[in-house]
């Protein structure tokens, strides 16, 4: 390509460059987070296809950036959302290596037919691929001003998300109490408790079965954001009974008062465990609710 | 003042934006460009600042809000209102405009999805990424995994980037939202050549109630609605257009219309009344009059690829839509005929009524845009009848008054709402017209400067009444029962993570309005809501025992998990219902009891698994198998 396309190699490079790189990083994903260096494919997504193809529609580079702006970002998403449903027909489907071959031989096949049509037209400047600060034509002070209004946005920003996680809530305690994988001569059962409270928390726990105590935790010291696990091993209901178990967590300074109570009923009529569905769990999640919580008062 | 033969030339010239030559030999092209981005940036800071007082329940938490929307309006309509800003000051203004104010809706919730709608979309985004292919069975949604457009660019971007749903999804909505405010004023300088007419009417768009509300949501029609003004902005570019670029840009258009048809019904179906619109006012026109470029061939295959998609998707989005449409014509009906009382205007659910300064912001913003339409009718008619498309949103302008009355019937309330971005189209171009074309000719005296200015302003404070009522809605805060993003809290996700990973996902759960939502996405269950679950869980919850319907109910729907949320004891809901889209649609009057909710506890064989405090989870597979 010639000088009246070095924008159009800029992309072509930018484009094969960042699907390799997501491609890389997904598979050292499983190690290492990675998604701040990856951030880098979001042009792949959001603006290269699109341009190649503005650019194969306007050979002549005679629109203004207003509209080459927005002819960029639409038509990325227009082939964004195509090639999505195209790639849904193959048995790969959408995923990191599907996505990042299709769009960059898109971008690469856009790049090809926009430069083979720019062949007739002379070179212009807008096109260049290159960008000077001073082609934007503000002053010192309006670049101050431009500053200074991303410094208050980002201010914005940080009250928001440091709000938002700060925000006063009361806190939580959870219990629960779960079949296990049961043996021939015994019934497992799985206990838990997670603290979500504001603080540190003391703890007394009882498990009942039919009323009598089969087993006590009388201090369970749990710090915040912690949880504690216990599997209780018990005998097998004897044929066509079912036992009643019943645990009944107390803060230690009320140890009359219940404060979370679970039963579970074993025997005949229960489920022998939790069954796990087979349906993959997405991984992501909009954001852990560890963030959330991590900062409560 | 451009003349119409000035216009005329400007519409030949369409290879150049129309006013670019002009702008270029500005001396100072960006004008006040600088002073108020940082305005737009205060404004940002002062919406910011009011959602965190309602974090913290401070009672000043309105005054910042108030204050930042006319920081972040008033200084930019000034200046659009003035005749000198070059056109690329007022598309860089117009364009920062519509991102601040949905950086300033984003800042809500910066943390996590929250808007109802959003956790449908979430799911079927959830379901493309973990099996990898599309159209699979959302049971928040079911119509969401079939027009999954604005999810798979969501893919697209976790996918490369390696994002959550979240971040994607907000680069995802930011960037449409720069597509859509570039192409309505690029759409409108096409029709009007006249970067003031563009700029205002832009501006006028902005100031809708759904726009800020509405269409900053991870929803689907916060996607298609851009691409929806791009179609219609490449199409006015390719009358003119050359055959070397006509043939491109048709292809352009035709993949805007089939991505429009694959993310968002609606949308889709009311661009193809427009289109149809367009080339029935063409056709009708005299020969003389008649625009160069027919879109007769465009608007059949919008149709085409429409109903295509709906028999593709087997028909599921006309036994959607079917039952709304039925619903607000029977209420409407019913108050014709006096059966029925109007909806209670400014009542939300609970006790809440909008204070009075509100009403009248509202009232007043209605009146001023009916005010208008006349004038800009007028000069529609005068200017612009040769142009079909304008007066397709000349129709749309029309059409606002009369869909405004569909908020006097609860079941078409929401269809007032919501018809609002389509018909505003139109509505914004008129208003627009009526100010630059006869407002500014007859009368251009400071004092005129200024009630136009307050005109605007009320317009647009009053949308932002429509728009964000009610006020608790609108705002971040302590958890309420029932009432969508208010509701959303750590206590509630946590349960749902709980849930995923110590009972496993797609387990069949009932659950409230808003644990469904939780247990469906953070708990990636299958929590049916009443269009997804065979028959409706709600009895399951209010009936004082479990008598032979409610373990029909469970039984038919194969429940597993019972999800309750024993805050519901404790207030009425704030959105009306306790349940999605309840079956007995009436009314609640009293919050659910205590005992009815605690009922299975007594019940033989049902497991209580789980236990937070306010929300507890029982195994009821011992019962229904």
């Amino acid at each position: 390509m010639k000088r009246r396309s070095i924008d159009l190699l800029v992309v072509g490079i930018l484009a094969v460059v960042t699907a390799c790189l997501a491609v890389l990083l997904t598979i050292d994903m499983q190690h290492t987070n990675f998604v701040a260096i990856r951030l880098i494919a979001l042009p792949l997504v959001l603006v290269l296809p699109g341009y190649a193809c503005t650019a194969a529609i306007f050979p002549r580079r005679d629109q203004s950036f207003a509209t080459l702006l927005v002819f960029s970002l639409a038509a990325s998403l227009i082939l964004v959302i195509s090639l999505g449903l195209l790639l849904n027909l193959t048995s790969m489907g959408l995923r990191t290596p599907s996505w990042a071959i299709a769009l960059a031989s898109v971008t690469l096949l856009a790049c090809l037919i926009a430069d083979r049509r720019r062949r007739p037209y002379p070179y212009s400047p807008v096109f260049s691929g290159r960008f000077r600060l001073q082609a934007v034509g503000f002053t010192l002070d309006q670049w101050l001003l431009v500053s200074m209004a991303i410094i208050v946005l980002a201010s914005a920003f940080t009250l928001s998300i440091i709000g938002a996680i700060q925000q006063p809530r009361k806190g939580f305690t959870q219990l629960w109490m779960l079949p296990g994988s049961n043996t021939p001569t015994h019934s497992i059962v799985r206990l838990g408790v997670n603290n979500l409270e504001v603080g540190p928390m003391h703890y007394r726990l009882i498990v009942n079965m039919n009323g009598k105590v089969m087993k006590a935790w009388p201090l369970l010291e749990l710090q915040s954001g912690t949880q504690w696990q216990s599997t209780l091993s018990l005998p097998l209901a004897p044929r066509n009974k079912t036992l009643r178990l019943e645990a009944t967590l107390s803060l230690e300074n009320t140890p009359n008062k219940t404060y979370r109570y679970v039963v579970l009923w074993l025997g005949s009529k229960t489920p022998v465990t939790v069954q796990r569905s087979t349906t993959p769990t997405p991984t992501i999640l909009p954001l852990p609710s560890s963030i959330i919580l991590s900062r409560r008062k | 003042m451009t003349t119409q033969s000035q216009k005329s030339v400007a519409l030949m010239l369409p290879e150049a934006d129309t006013m670019r030559v002009a702008s270029v030999q500005s001396q100072n092209r960006w004008g006040w460009l600088p002073i108020l981005s940082l305005s737009y940036a205060i404004g940002v800071f002062l919406v910011a600042m009011a959602y965190e007082a309602g974090r913290i329940a401070a009672p000043w938490y309105e005054a910042p809000f108030w204050l930042g929307m006319i920081v972040l309006f008033l200084p930019t309509a000034y200046r659009l209102l003035l005749s000198h800003p070059t056109r690329e000051e007022r598309i860089a203004l117009v364009t920062l405009l519509g991102v601040s104010f949905y950086l300033a809706q984003f800042l809500e919730y910066p943390l996590y999805l929250a808007g109802h709608d959003s956790f449908a979309h979430w799911r079927t985004a959830q379901d493309i990424t973990a099996g990898g292919h599309l159209f699979q069975h959302n049971p928040l949604l079911p119509i969401s995994a079939l027009y999954p457009g604005q999810e798979i660019i969501n893919n697209a971007l976790t996918s490369l980037t390696g994002l959550p749903v979240f971040w994607a999804g907000f680069l995802e909505i930011g960037v449409a939202e720069t597509i859509f405010v570039l192409s309505l004023y690029l759409l409108y300088e096409r029709l009007s050549a006249l970067p003031r007419t563009a700029s205002l009417a832009a501006l006028l768009y902005m100031a809708n109630s759904a726009f800020m509300f509405f269409d900053t949501q991870f929803s689907y029609e916060s996607l298609a609605l851009p691409l929806a003004a791009f179609v219609l902005y490449t199409m006015s570019m390719q009358r003119y257009a050359p055959t070397y670029r006509s043939r491109s840009l048709t292809l352009l258009t035709i993949g805007g219309l089939a991505v429009v048809s694959v993310t968002h019904p609606v949308t889709s179906y009311i661009l193809d009344i427009c289109l149809l619109g367009w080339t029935i006012i063409h056709t009708l026109q005299r020969r003389s009059q008649r625009e160069a470029g027919s879109p007769t061939g465009i608007a059949f295959i919008a149709l085409g690829l429409s109903i295509a998609w709906v028999f593709y998707t087997k028909g599921v989005v006309i036994n959607y839509l079917l039952p709304h449409f039925n619903s607000t014509l029977q209420q409407i009906i019913l108050i014709l005929s006096g059966h029925n009382p109007p909806r209670q205007l400014f009542h939300a659910g609970s006790s809440y009524v909008t204070p009075l300064w509100e009403r009248i912001l509202a009232i007043g913003s209605l009146v001023l845009l009916v005010a208008g339409l006349p004038f800009g009718l007028l000069q529609i008619k005068r200017r612009y009848r040769t142009s079909a498309l304008t007066l397709v949103l000349a129709c749309a302008a029309l059409s606002y008054p009369i869909s405004q009355a569909f908020r006097l019937t609860s079941a078409g309330a929401e269809s007032a709402v919501r018809t609002t971005e389509f018909l505003f189209l139109g509505l914004a171009f008129v208003l627009a017209v009526s100010i630059t074309e006869r407002w500014v000719i007859k009368v251009q005296s400071r004092r005129s400067f200024a009630l136009m200015l307050s005109a605007l302003t009320i317009i647009f404070l009053g949308q932002v009444v429509l728009g964000s009522e009610p006020a608790w809605a609108s705002f971040p805060g302590p958890y309420l029962v029932s009432a969508d993003q208010r509701s959303i809290e750590p206590e509630g996700i946590t349960t749902a993570e709980w849930a995923r990973i110590h009972l496993g996902t797609g387990n069949r759960v009932a659950a409230d309005r808003i644990n469904t939502l939780l247990m469906a996405t953070y708990g990636y269950q299958r929590a049916f809501t009443s269009v997804g679950a065979p028959l409706p869980v709600e009895p399951i919850f209010v009936a004082r025992s479990l008598n032979a319907g409610v373990m029909n109910i469970m039984r038919t729907d194969h429940i597993q998990y019972v999800v309750v949320d024993l805050r519901l004891s404790t207030s009425l809901p704030w959105v009306g219902t306790y349940f999605d889209d309840s079956p007995t649609k009436n009314p609640v009057t009293k919050p659910l009891s205590l005992a009815v909710l605690t009922k299975f506890d007594h019940v033989q064989y049902v497991n209580r698994v789980f236990d937070s405090g306010d929300i507890v989870i029982y195994d009821v597979r011992p019962l229904t198998g």
